[in-house]
């Protein structure tokens, strides 16, 4: 019977742990121990009754495709490199989206990070090695993600949230950067570029620092006014 | 022995079948298929249970919680008004298919005897 759970655990490690998952597991395991019982009961040996079981299992293929779950290459492709390293490993990326999500084990991560980088900021003035522990937060979170199954920024991006995570959305740089290139936006990435080469301008040329700031969140009303210009003309329903 | 292929297209219509005569669980399904099938063709888990999962999407069938076996509730499906509706236009299908497919294939000894055309 151990033997039996054993192969089921195997043939779904590469799965998620969604409930449509774990009821299917359910299901076949209690199917394939019904069946090994029943054929202990007409005389078979412990062996054969193992074979005849877990030659009937099938492939595990069949199950990915019809719950709809991707592999780990097919999400990559779909969401995009680029868009997973910002998503992730930006921390304004990571706490916009922790937001939206309004995940509890995501806010204990990134709180956790946070603190741990102002520690050995203001502590040690270890500043130039104090953000990297934002790095092993992001992939704490990726795991975290990958247990539930593939992540589609672009309903993230497009889901209905509220005024704090509007605000993020639009005047956070990584985070605006992080939409644009989700939503592949040619218009806005103009709008960010442009901000951004005016934003090192000044701040490198001009030693502004302290005022250039100011271009960037410009740079994100602009592309929200943008956005709402063009849903009110085209209507896809993502209200804010 | 049967291929799957040509079969994959008729699995849900097996387990409506099946269904649309009693409420039935996962193994019960499955020893019943080979009972009828004369041990010919046995549908393996992931087939059977990937199945269930696209009828339930679809409306076809409902599951509910039944009799305990070893202390666990077993997984019972029901097949509904759409379901049955379904598996009638699948009958017709098939009466068409079949017909289709025998005016191909019904004189297949006969020529393989005459040992003549061979094609490829």
């Amino acid at each position: 019977m151990d033997e039996i759970k054993e192969y089921v655990d195997r043939m779904f490690t590469g799965l998620p742990k969604s409930k449509a998952v774990l009821e299917m597991k359910r299901n076949i395991l209690e199917s394939m121990q019904e069946h090994y019982r029943d054929l202990l009961s007409r005389g078979k040996s412990k062996n054969e009754a193992l074979g005849a079981v877990i030659s009937r299992f099938g492939n595990i293929e069949e199950i990915r495709k019809e719950l709809g779950i991707e592999g780990r290459a097919e999400e990559l492709r779909r969401n995009g490199v680029l868009e997973t390293i910002l998503a992730y490993f930006s921390p304004d990326v990571l706490f916009w989206r922790m937001l939206v999500h309004k995940s509890p084990a995501e806010a204990v991560v990134f709180f956790s990070a946070l603190a741990a980088d102002l520690l050995l900021g203001f502590l040690l003035n270890a500043w130039s090695v104090s953000w990297m522990v934002f790095l092993p937060a992001g992939l704490i979170v990726l795991l975290l993600d990958h247990r539930k199954a593939a992540v589609d920024y672009q309903s993230e991006v497009d889901s209905p949230y509220g005024i704090l995570e509007t605000i993020f959305a639009y005047f956070l740089p990584g985070v605006l950067l992080w939409r644009i290139l989700v939503r592949k936006n040619a218009a806005g990435a103009a709008v960010f570029f442009s901000a951004l080469a005016v934003h090192l301008f000044l701040g490198f040329a001009l030693n502004l620092w302290s005022v250039s700031w100011i271009v960037l969140w410009v740079a994100g009303f602009v592309v929200l006014l943008r956005e709402r210009h063009g849903r009110s003309k085209s209507g896809p329903a993502y209200p804010s | 022995m049967i291929s799957s292929d040509v079969l994959r297209g008729y699995n849900d219509t097996i387990l409506l079948s099946l269904l649309s005569e009693k409420d039935s669980y996962g193994y019960e399904i499955e020893r019943e298929i080979e009972r009828r099938s004369a041990n010919v063709y046995s549908m393996k888990e992931t087939t059977l249970y990937s199945a269930f999962a696209r009828l339930l999407k679809n409306g076809y069938i409902r599951s509910y919680s039944g009799s305990e076996t070893f202390g666990k509730p077993r997984t019972y499906y029901r097949i509904t008004e759409a379901g049955r509706r379904y598996y009638h236009e699948k009958c017709e299908e098939w009466a068409l298919t079949k017909r289709l497919i025998d005016g191909f294939t019904q004189n297949s000894e006969t020529e393989s005897n005459q040992g003549g055309t061979v094609y490829g």
